[in-house]
């Protein structure tokens, strides 16, 4: 419980600290935000109204304090671009940012946990270096261009086998499950090859150091061949690290998930975050920035308390039985 | 750790200002056996054949940067409004993009860019986590746990979300891709390297030899960071090879190296749209780029082995 | 003959680290295997058992029961261990798994080997757990909440449910304090007599191993040095290194504090103690 509490705070000051530095970032501009937002040619007139309409003209301490508890609210202003609520605007990206990346990151493990398995287990060594090779350079590949072969081969025009959708998510969006989640396969894919990349390797390096280090010794010695005995009690005492390992991909992935929805063209928040960075609209980056910052703090904080509830170490503290022989 | 150093360390001299024998400098007797362990590491690194290619590669990568400052197939600004978006010809084996340049000579040219990048990253990255790492282990209880509260709750937030908020200060330049990587993969390192680190402060060696007196500076310097370095020298050459990786993804998403700069993840944006042109000469730079980060990234696994001790023997005799 | 090991030699890369070992088990006797950290015993015991590292090549001749060992693959061994052969390791804390119960750890070679009702696997590792001398309510703790003497009666307990043929405890006591190690060396030697199983024990520490077996093989860098019934050996050493393992055990504790504790049992006849090559009359060490 104490831990518990000691990580919310955590968690809390961490988000505190990257609101603080996004705030500042914003404000440490060649030249004045309204300025930069209206554009350098505009009229001194037009820079003064929408240095008023967004209250850059308010003391700094108190911009940060009615961007915080308009966060609050949940009211995140009004996008300069597109005039609609920036709020609405985030949840209908993050609609489709929160699935590519829950997909991605199930094939990374579909994909990378097994494989991993097999390169330690397999009986050929041929096949083990294979899979090592294929690890690192699964590793290797620029998303961008991970995402565009998968599009010269799998995609509908350019590809070979023409399958599935290039670019673009349906206009209906999730009222069309089936077609949605088919624009989703092939980004996901790339990220999936990725990230998978990484939790193959460090499944291999795991299972072998716990087959080395004799942990498995006692299942083996119940009965259990190597194999068995990594597969059934050896995962199962990686899981807690590979969950921490996990959660350090997610970084990978968000890098990764930027890029691929510019490919995609996935009107998602990673590359609504792009296009509001090019269209100079600062107020909607400052709270999708923060957006984005929070649901990273957030993942870390849920992949240690994931930790945690697996680490069997931490099942019952030493000495709660009784003493002696 | 030298035998005389061990001995003095046992007769509770302090380590610092002795004099070993031949009446040589410390300090360049201590430079000439870190050469000679650099030399160790080398030979063990190219032993390898996965470390053989990717020092190949790595030179190769360095001599074309070279190269390519003085000459390229096609100057860099020779621009041609009439072909644009060529295919593949003799003149331009790779084609040329929107605005008539070759792109091969683009290509060439990128590797000069990303080289610094990745140069300057390490250093970045490098100091920067080593600072955080000698406050870790810091006697200061205060210093030493605010610090890996720090690192820890910063580690979390990924390296693009960095460079995005230093865009918007500072428009897109390499610069906001280098402090970006420098910054994330600094506390990255700092993470990392904790354990060696934490382990070599509280050994027995530092401990008695801080009781004899010397500095907690001093042993930082000549003890824990020295066994902290294998872990550091590996964890910086992966990131070397992110940091290739992360330039590509920024430049592509407009914060990173500007369009009038030659750049791998420059070359890497022009085929994206070279692929309704010509689809094949999308090989060409993700492949470039993959092979360079795949080489450091064997360069990384070969030094891990290299610089072990246990699979080194030449290091042995020079082991901390 | 139930192990009978013959000319075996272990090489880890370039190094013999078992060179031309022999020993002998005989049905239902117990037999100690003595030597100096790196002198090779816990290869042997990986060789048995079908255990070696991987890029550890063996030759020579291990029999089972007149069944040769070396050379049969992963899966044949695996059948064997637990079944027919149960292990008992060094630091239970290490080797038992962290997320199973007491139950559930006992119960695994019932499970692995055997088609038992869910009642019937229950009631046998009840009485396991009963016979090792833990009492029923920590069958559903978890090995974190065991002090180290109720983790190895546990590893004991998992050794012995499916009643094996031989036994091989490798530094059982070690990991263990020197009153705890009296208690477990007695319940092994009283759990494998009673139901007829040879052991096989492993050990650096003679006072131990006179504590629990008749017979014992000395090893030194790979090599059988010396060998015979173990009162012998610590009467009369012969080797320099056995005197040194003998001259050791003097010093330790474990000997001196032997009050109070029953002489019996080291020189109880055993129950079912065959006649071979070292024992040829089979009454053990008179």
């Amino acid at each position: 419980m104490r831990f518990l509490l000691r990580r919310l705070l955590l968690f809390a000051l961490a988000l505190l600290g990257l609101s603080l530095v996004i705030f500042a970032a914003l404000r440490v501009l060649p030249g004045d935000v309204a300025t930069i937002m209206a554009g350098l040619n505009s009229p001194p007139e037009r820079v003064a109204a929408l240095r008023a309409q967004l209250g850059l003209d308010r003391s700094l301490p108190r911009q940060y304090a009615d961007w915080m508890s308009g966060l609050a609210r949940g009211d995140f202003g009004r996008s300069m671009l597109t005039g609609q609520p920036i709020g609405a605007q985030v949840i209908s990206r993050a609609v489709i940012t929160f699935p590519l990346i829950g997909l991605g990151l199930g094939l990374a493990l579909l994909i990378g946990v097994p494989l991993g398995c097999v390169s330690l287990m397999a009986g050929s060594p041929r096949l083990r270096s294979l899979s090592h090779v294929l690890s690192i350079v699964g590793g290797s590949i620029p998303a961008l261009w991970g995402g565009l072969l998968l599009i010269l081969l799998l995609s509908r025009g350019v590809g070979l086998l023409g399958i599935l959708p290039a670019q673009g998510f349906p206009d209906l969006g999730w009222s069309d499950p089936a077609r949605a989640w088919a624009s989703l396969v092939l980004p996901a894919l790339t990220l999936g090859i990725l990230v998978g990349a990484s939790l193959m390797r460090y499944t291999r390096s795991a299972l072998g150091e716990l087959a080395d280090s004799g942990r498995i010794d006692l299942a083996r010695a119940c009965g259990m061949t190597r194999n068995e005995a990594l597969v059934r009690v050896g995962l199962r005492l990686v899981l807690p690290q590979l969950v921490s390992v996990v959660g350090l991909t997610f970084a990978e992935m968000i890098t990764g998930a930027m890029v691929v929805e510019n490919l995609f063209a996935l009107p998602g928040l990673g590359s609504g975050l792009v296009t509001d960075l090019g269209g100079r609209d600062l107020i909607a980056v400052q709270s999708e920035l923060f957006m984005l910052a929070a649901f990273f703090l957030a993942m870390g904080l849920l992949v240690d308390l994931l930790h945690r509830a697996l680490d069997p170490r931490l099942k019952a503290a030493p000495g709660s039985g009784e003493a002696g022989a | 750790m030298s035998m005389d150093m061990r001995m003095n360390m046992h007769a509770g001299k302090s380590v610092a200002g002795q004099e070993p024998p031949g009446g040589e400098s410390p300090t360049s007797s201590r430079l000439r056996r870190a050469w000679q362990r650099a030399r160790f590491v080398v030979r063990a690194v190219w032993a390898q054949g996965e470390g053989r290619f990717a020092m190949t590669v790595l030179c190769l990568w360095i001599l074309v940067s070279l190269v390519c400052l003085a000459w390229t197939p096609w100057p860099l600004w020779a621009t041609d409004g009439y072909r644009v978006w060529q295919t593949p010809s003799r003149a331009h084996p790779l084609g040329t993009d929107g605005t008539g340049a070759d792109v091969l000579s683009w290509l060439l040219a990128g590797s000069a860019t990303n080289l610094a990048i990745c140069l300057l990253t390490v250093v970045l990255a490098g100091a920067l986590g080593s600072l955080l790492l000698a406050a870790t282990v810091s006697r200061t209880p205060a210093l030493a746990g605010s610090s890996t509260v720090v690192v820890d709750a910063l580690i979390s937030i990924p390296t693009v979300l960095i460079a995005l908020i230093l865009a918007v200060p500072m428009g897109s330049s390499a610069l906001v891709i280098v402090l970006a990587c420098g910054i994330g993969y600094g506390l990255n390192l700092a993470r990392v390297a904790r354990p060696a680190a934490l382990l070599a402060a509280g050994s027995d060696y530092a401990l008695s030899a801080l009781s004899s007196g010397a500095s907690g500076w001093r042993i930082l310097t000549r003890h824990i960071l020295p066994n902290a370095l294998p872990a550091i020298a590996v964890q910086l050459s992966l990131s070397a090879g992110s940091s290739v990786l992360a330039e590509a993804g920024l430049t592509y998403l407009g914060v990173g190296v500007p369009s009038g700069l030659p750049s791998w993840g420059h070359s890497l944006t022009t085929s994206v749209r070279l692929v309704n042109v010509y689809p094949l000469t999308v090989l060409w730079p993700g492949l470039v780029v993959t092979i360079v980060v795949v080489s450091l990234n064997l360069f990384g696994d070969a030094l891990r082995e290299a610089i072990d001790p246990a699979s080194n023997p030449a290091l042995r005799q020079e082991a901390v | 003959m139930s192990l009978h090991i013959d000319n075996l030699r272990v090489q880890l890369g370039d190094v013999f680290v078992v060179r031309s070992a022999g020993l002998e088990v005989g049905v239902g006797q117990r037999v100690g295997l003595i030597g100096p950290s790196g002198s090779g015993k816990s290869m042997i015991t990986k060789a048995v058992l079908g255990m070696l590292p991987p890029g550890a090549r063996a030759s020579g001749s291990i029999r089972f029961f007149g069944q040769e060992l070396l050379g049969l693959d992963e899966r044949a061994m695996a059948d064997l261990r637990g079944s027919y052969i149960g292990t008992v390791f060094q630091n239970p804390g290490a080797s038992l798994n962290p997320v199973l119960t007491v139950a559930r750890q006992v119960e695994l070679p019932l499970r692995l080997h055997y088609r038992l009702s869910r009642a019937e696997r229950r009631e046998r590792v009840a009485d396991m757990l009963a016979r090792v001398g833990l009492t029923a309510d920590l069958a559903g703790k978890y090995p974190g909440q065991l002090s180290g003497g109720q983790q190895q009666r546990v590893a004991m307990a998992t050794a012995l449910v499916t009643a094996p043929k031989l036994i091989v405890a490798d530094e059982p006591t070690t990991a263990l304090d020197s009153i705890t190690q009296r208690q477990i060396i007695d319940l092994l030697v009283r759990l494998v007599d009673d139901t007829g199983a040879s052991l096989f024990f492993i050990t650096h520490d003679f006072t131990v191993l006179e504590r629990a077996c008749r017979y014992s093989y000395v090893l030194d860098q790979g090599r059988v040095v010396e060998h015979g019934p173990t009162d012998r050996l610590l009467a009369a050493p012969r080797e320099p290194l056995t005197r040194r393992l003998v001259e050791a055990a003097d010093a330790l504790t474990l000997r001196a504090e032997d009050s109070g504790i029953s002489e019996d049992h080291r020189l109880r006849p055993e129950p079912f103690l065959q006649p071979s090559l070292h024992d040829p009359r089979g009454r053990g060490n008179e």
